[in-house]
């Protein structure tokens, strides 16, 4: 979806002319909208069902040396891995089969894993990994599947309703209230 | 629908005779030859009864003068109802024009110079008016184009407010009318955008951009500059430029000219002071009827 149809179906749906609201100040709230919708497509308590929280993910490459990824650039990418779902992400190293399961911290990893799997978890911007070997200084590339924000321009159009829905939400409770519209005649 | 305006022929005859009171007549049927002093009238238009009474009355001919400017004489003799002769010769060959001749010997009070004039300004004041009504109806009738004007630009010189600004949102598309919003640093604002990062808070594009959704609006400051987004635009305004050859005024109003022009005309020295009040009285109604958006 383009951003002035994005504009026009949000101000149609909340009955606003551009005289009291003009599309650019729509389109400023569209990275707000985008990163509202991508957390409630992967949160969980919002029930979106899987394939819809499918389309927000996507498969990351990150290298790991001495068993940390620098996460930094797909964190700040124009579409960015969100970290704060890092318990659903699917970690899957080249020594097994098996993904690895996520920690809740550093000092989780110090603790005895399962047979067979490595285990994973996140220090600020970085990926934290012990393999299934149990190796801490591991490395080797990672492929991570995350959830992100997309952009509005490659946002898969089953999505469209959900981004105007929450458009909607944003704009009407960021602009002032508005009286009603006179019908016109 | 674009309004017809005023007849010029219709005010300048009805004023004419409306203000005879010096004896003008006037006639719409004139020929006179270059060179010649023959003047003749067509239809059924028989001005003249005999030397005796004809002779020495000044006459206007419209356009009969040198280079096409009107002719001033005085009648000679008289041939027939129809025809007689004028000095000094014209100076252009004209036919089936305008003309006017003083009944009354020596009373040349309105002559059709001081009509016209009259005319003209009372056509000024009713358009200033209709300009000078915010919403009055005639608005878009006899507003016009101006040229292409610069975001940050002046409009060009006018009379009351603008109607509306045309932006063509892209090169080469159409002029349609613009959204004005009444921030002139959100227009700045959208101006600026780019679309590239750090200027791209607007989305994706710049104002100009084929499919942007940032170019359409305007907003004027107090020193009549006009700011918009987009590739270009122009105003529709009131501009009063007289022509010689037509009034500008809607037809509707043609007796609120003869109105106002007659409680100008009856101004001068000599006239009626009571029927002078009288069309005075008329033109101050008819002037307040107009701005007030009436017909």
């Amino acid at each position: 979806m383009v951003e002035n149809t994005f504009a026009l179906l949000v101000l149609q749906r909340l009955k606003l002319k551009e005289e009291q609201l003009p599309k650019p100040i729509v389109i400023s709230y569209i990275p707000t909208v985008m990163q509202t919708l991508a957390n409630r497509v992967a949160d969980p308590r919002f029930g979106f069902p899987q394939y819809k929280q499918e389309l927000l993910r996507k498969t990351f490459t990150v290298a790991v040396v001495s068993g940390v990824g620098p996460l930094a650039t797909p964190m700040a990418a124009a579409e960015p891995m969100m970290a704060q779902f890092a318990r659903g992400w699917i970690v899957l190293g080249p020594d097994t089969r098996y993904p690895y399961t996520a920690k809740a911290d550093e000092s989780s990893l110090l603790c005895d894993q399962p047979a067979g799997l490595g285990i994973f978890t996140l220090r600020q911007t970085d990926l934290l990994v012990v393999n299934s070997l149990g190796s801490r200084v591991y490395t080797a590339s990672f492929s991570v599947r995350a959830p992100y924000v997309p952009l509005l321009a490659n946002l898969n159009s089953t999505l469209d309703d959900d981004a105007v829905n929450t458009g909607c939400e944003i704009v009407r409770n960021a602009v002032p209230q508005q009286p009603e519209m006179e019908p016109e005649g | 629908m674009a309004l017809v305006p005023i007849d010029i022929s219709v005010a300048r005859r009805t004023l004419a005779s409306l203000s005879n009171s010096a004896g003008w007549i006037s006639l719409q049927t004139a020929n006179i030859t270059t060179g010649t002093g023959t003047l003749t009238f067509g239809g059924d238009e028989a001005p003249f009864v005999s030397t005796a009474q004809n002779k020495g009355q000044p006459v206007v001919i419209r356009g009969a003068g040198a280079a096409g400017t009107d002719y001033y004489g005085l009648i000679s003799a008289v041939t027939n109802s129809t025809t007689a002769t004028v000095t000094p010769n014209a100076s252009t060959t004209v036919l089936g024009v305008e003309c006017a001749y003083a009944g009354k010997i020596n009373d040349d009070r309105h002559s059709i110079q001081e009509i016209d004039e009259i005319m003209f300004e009372s056509d000024e004041m009713i358009y200033n008016a209709i300009a000078e009504t915010p919403g009055h109806w005639a608005q878009a009738d006899i507003a016009v184009l101006s040229g292409s004007i610069s975001s940050g630009a002046a409009i060009p010189t006018h009379v009351g407010n603008i109607v509306d600004v045309l932006i063509q949102k892209v090169t080469a598309a159409a002029y349609l009318p613009g959204v004005r919003w009444r921030c002139i640093p959100d227009i700045n604002n959208w101006n600026a955008n780019t679309g590239t990062a750090p200027l791209n808070a607007f989305g994706t594009l710049g104002p100009s951009a084929a499919g942007s959704a940032l170019s359409g609006y305007w907003e004027t400051d107090s020193n009549n500059y006009l700011f918009y987004t987009g590739s270009d635009a122009k105003c529709r305004l009131f501009t009063y430029i007289r022509s010689a050859l037509a009034l500008q005024s809607p037809a509707i109003y043609t007796s609120k000219l003869i109105n106002i022009g007659m409680a100008r005309l009856q101004l001068k020295d000599g006239d009626d002071p009571q029927a002078a009040s009288v069309w005075g009285k008329f033109a101050e109604a008819d002037m307040m009827i107009i701005r007030a958006g009436g017909q």
